[in-house]
């Protein structure tokens, strides 16, 4: 039997990818789920000049730009929580010119033909800008999130923030990739 | 014959246990884990996280058999075609009949050039409506530019229209936006001896980008069963462009083009117009020049609401046994999609299509085209409307209305209804009717078939004409399906399906006479097209995901399927029978990757494909390996082989004659490319 020989000779591969790594499946969870967990908690390691609250009891706003990844899980961590006086809000808009009172704003790679544009726009605002594309500091974003064996990492571009008047504490700097 | 509905019960038996078991089992996967709220930067950054691909979120709630071929699964392959890349799909029957042509079909009716799978590129249909089929040496995408293949198995009518009958291939590449930077690759084997590729791309103002490539390829000769060398092998030079705007934030724009020039041959068994003998064997020069340009304008509304306006161009000019054929298609096509209310999401458009064919046959050939040019106008409109019944039931109702030059108006409705059982688990169910339209090779082609010796005669000439008569072929298709997320590393996707055709093209002989040639006498046996026949298949499709470990992930598929055509009963044409021959009854295949270093995959594939009676050609194995190393960011190396546990074997027969069989043979194919 011709075929029974060559179904042993797969099955002899299989087995010797299976002593390469056979390490067990671990708790592996949903990137999205991760990089929710950053995109809500970002806003206590980030100083926001005071003109970007136009009142003491302005909602602190996290903006979805473009079609939002995250599900309904960014939303159940943001509701019901506060930054000092400030309520944390969630908004998803579908175009840069809604994103005036965001203080966070994740712009969702669907709409990564326009990053350099919608980058462009939000030059003079105080916006904390977060992307997960390869291109996304480059293009001018402020924070980057990748996937890298497996793990979330975060790359901020120093520049950007520093003309944004945005101060990142020396805490999550220490744990991030500094890009320029 | 008796233990046909045996295998039916046993697969609805395997279906039912698994639509009862699955749940029981399924991972919740939407609200925020509890280890998220709360945890700290340090903590988050520790967590292991899995990257769903983007294509697996909408399929959950599509009522339809769907596979997607994923820019991972076609890099790791270590194929250098489409053609081959298709095999990856459970349920795609794809075979080579010589170094540069396949026969690539999906439930059935498999030959050189089949007529029932619509076969798309970014939306721009590839199949060439004036013969019913594709000519796959001509679809030479680069592969590294190819985002996913989505192959729906079963009719898709009601949306495409005519001649997705059994299935849509649908090629969709990467926007220009992905493609940015330099690439060059270059590569070297024992059966493409050399592919090489090279792109940049770039910004295009500021809400754009573009990318242009060039390539050039040379596929050697394949050999004999005898093991004489053929003359089938082919090289070209490609190039193409796509650019990508974002106009206005909800405005988006692409435009591409390509442009094919191929040069090749091939063997054919070719019948003669005259004299006796009639048949010889001859090789043929084989040319292809081809180009397209499309472009698509895309309207976002905040609702979800859009619509998209694409137009194209196909133009293509081709040489090979016997005929010359020039065709240029061009497409417009609109469509409109909108909300209704809280439950209705409403898709229409309408399309637009002229056909030009211009076929020229030599005249040393016996084919022969009464009407050498044709130009036919296909109007269509279709709408479909997704009802949402409820939080977890989905119905989706529509149907496409055609007008066509060979049988005027036709129809396709089609329903599906899917059941969302829980997050990425869902059951659903189809019906629908499909049309394949008749082409001019059956209405306005005669040539001769064969020529075989006739006691009391000396020799009978079997010859074919076209017939005006000739209908659309019809389809009625029944199906269930149920996908699931079985736990967090093991997914599985299991269709059954039931069809019934009718009014399939069939050859009906006529009466014989005898006529005179040169002074022998000759019995000529005429066979007409018609439409005198009908068929049943019914069959299964099965695979499954398994991510074994945090670095091997395994995929098993298999398919099945039984089918039997039969003429009508006013229908004569005996040989109907053996079309059930030409397709393999059982596939299966299992895929592994594995990383065995962060740098370093280590890639395997074996499919098993049962054997083809009317061809006489034994069930085969295939063993495909690939090792790819990673060098930086930038450099990646591959060696690859197919087909390495037998040296040549057989896949398919072209009964045409237009392409004679050769072996294909364990090849190995190195690579390297580079990005910057």
């Amino acid at each position: 039997m011709p075929f029974l020989r060559k179904s042993g000779v797969f099955a002899g591969v299989l087995f010797v990818s299976f002593l390469f790594t056979s390490k067990a499946v671990g708790q592996a969870i949903d990137e999205y789920q991760v990089k929710a967990g950053f995109v809500s908690s970002f806003a206590r390691f980030v100083e926001w000049p005071p003109e970007a609250f136009k009142s003491p009891h302005e909602p602190f706003a996290i903006c979805v730009l473009g079609q939002n990844p995250f599900g309904q899980t960014l939303s159940g961590l943001v509701a019901g929580k506060a930054l000092g006086e400030h309520a944390l809000e969630l908004r998803e808009i579908s175009d840069v010119r809604a994103a005036g009172g965001c203080h966070i704003l994740f712009i969702s790679s669907s709409e990564r033909l326009r990053f350099r544009s919608i980058l462009a726009s939000l030059k003079a605002q105080s916006v904390f800008s977060i992307g997960d594309t390869n291109d996304f500091i480059a293009e001018g974003g402020v924070a980057n999130l990748r996937v890298e064996n497996g793990r979330v990492r975060i790359e901020i571009n120093a520049r950007a923030a520093k003309e944004k008047n945005l101060r990142i504490s020396s805490r999550l700097m220490s744990l991030v990739k500094v890009v320029k | 014959m008796k233990n046909k509905p045996c295998n039916a019960a046993r697969v609805l038996a395997v279906w039912s246990v698994l639509a009862i078991v699955a749940p029981v089992h399924t991972a919740s996967a939407q609200s925020a884990a509890p280890q998220i709220a709360g945890a700290s930067l340090e903590e988050l950054m520790n967590i292991e996280v899995t990257s769903v691909a983007k294509k697996e979120q909408p399929l959950s709630k599509t009522g339809a058999a769907v596979f997607v071929i994923s820019a991972e699964d076609i890099r790791r392959s270590g194929s250098n075609n489409i053609a081959d890349v298709l095999r990856i799909a459970p349920g795609v029957e794809v075979a080579q009949i010589d170094a540069n042509q396949w026969a690539i079909s999906i439930r059935g009716f498999n030959s050189l050039y089949s007529n029932k799978v619509l076969v798309l590129i970014d939306g721009r249909s590839v199949y060439v409506s004036s013969f019913s089929g594709v000519f796959w040496d001509q679809i030479s995408v680069p592969l590294e530019n190819i985002e996913r293949i989505e192959v729906i198995r079963g009719p898709g009518g009601t949306v495409w229209g005519a001649n997705a009958v059994n299935g849509v291939i649908n090629i969709i590449t990467k926007n220009a936006v992905d493609t940015k930077g330099g690439l060059l690759s270059a590569g070297t084997g024992s059966r493409q001896s050399a592919d090489g590729l090279a792109q940049y791309g770039a910004d295009a103002g500021a809400s754009g980008a573009f990318r242009v490539f060039g390539r050039y390829f040379n596929t050697d000769n394949s050999v004999f069963p005898d093991g004489q060398r053929a003359f089938d092998g082919s090289h070209g030079a490609q190039g193409g462009f796509r650019g990508d705007w974002g106009l206005t934030s909800r405005d988006t724009l692409s435009v591409q083009g390509d442009l094919l020039d191929s040069r090749g041959g091939s063997t054919s068994t070719a019948v003669f117009a005259e004299p006796p003998p009639f048949v010889m064997t001859v090789n043929n020069a084989l040319a292809n020049t081809s180009g397209d340009v499309l472009a698509r304008w895309e309207h976002t509304l905040a609702n979800g609401s859009g619509a998209s306006l694409q137009l194209y161009d196909n133009e293509m000019d081709r040489s090979q046994t016997g005929i010359h054929i020039n065709n240029n298609a061009f497409d417009a096509d609109f469509e409109y999609r909108f909300a209704a209310g809280s439950r209705h999401d409403i898709v229409w458009g309408v399309d637009y299509r002229v056909t030009r064919d211009d076929e020229h046959t030599d005249t040393a050939y016996s084919l022969h085209l009464t009407t050498p040019l044709r130009t036919d106008n296909l109007f269509a409109a279709f709408m479909q409307d997704e009802i949402r019944l409820g939080k977890s039931v989905f119905l989706t109702v529509g149907s496409k209305f055609e007008h066509n030059g060979y049988t005027g108006f036709e129809y396709e409705p089609g329903v599906q209804a899917v059941w969302k059982m829980k997050e990425r688990h869902s059951v659903w169910a189809s019906a629908a009717r499909a049309i394949r339209q008749p082409n001019r090779s059956y209405t306005d082609t005669e040539y001769n078939l064969a020529v075989t010796p006739a006691p009391g005669f000396g020799t009978a000439l079997v010859t074919v004409s076209g017939s005006p008569a000739v209908i659309a072929e019809r389809l009625f298709d029944y199906e269930t399906g149920y996908r699931s997320q079985i736990s967090q590393g093991f997914s599985i996707d299991v269709t059954a399906f039931l069809s019934f055709y009718q009014h399939l093209q069939s050859l009906e002989p006529g009466s014989p006479y005898v006529t005179e040639s040169q002074g022998y006498p000759l019995l000529i046996v005429p066979l007409t097209f018609a439409s005198l026949a009908h068929g049943r298949d019914y069959g299964a499709e099965l695979f499954a995901n398994w991510r074994v470990t945090r670095r091997w992930k395994v995929s098993p598929g298999m398919s099945m399927l039984r089918m039997s055509i039969l003429p009508d009963p006013s229908g004569r044409d005996a040989t109907l029978a053996e079309t059930a021959g030409n397709s393999p009854r059982q596939q299966f295949e299992i895929r592994s990757k594995v990383d065995l270093r962060r740098n370093l995959e280590l890639d395997n594939s074996f499919k098993y494909v049962s054997s083809l009676p009317t061809q006489n050609i034994p069930g085969y194995g295939r063993l495909d390996m690939r090792l790819g190393w990673r060098l930086g960011e930038f450099v990646e190396l591959s060696v690859s082989g197919q087909n390495l546990t037998a040296r040549r074997h057989l896949e398919f027969l072209d009964d045409s004659g237009l392409f004679l069989q050769t072996e294909v043979a364990r090849t190995v194919f190195g690579k390297i490319t580079w990005r910057f």
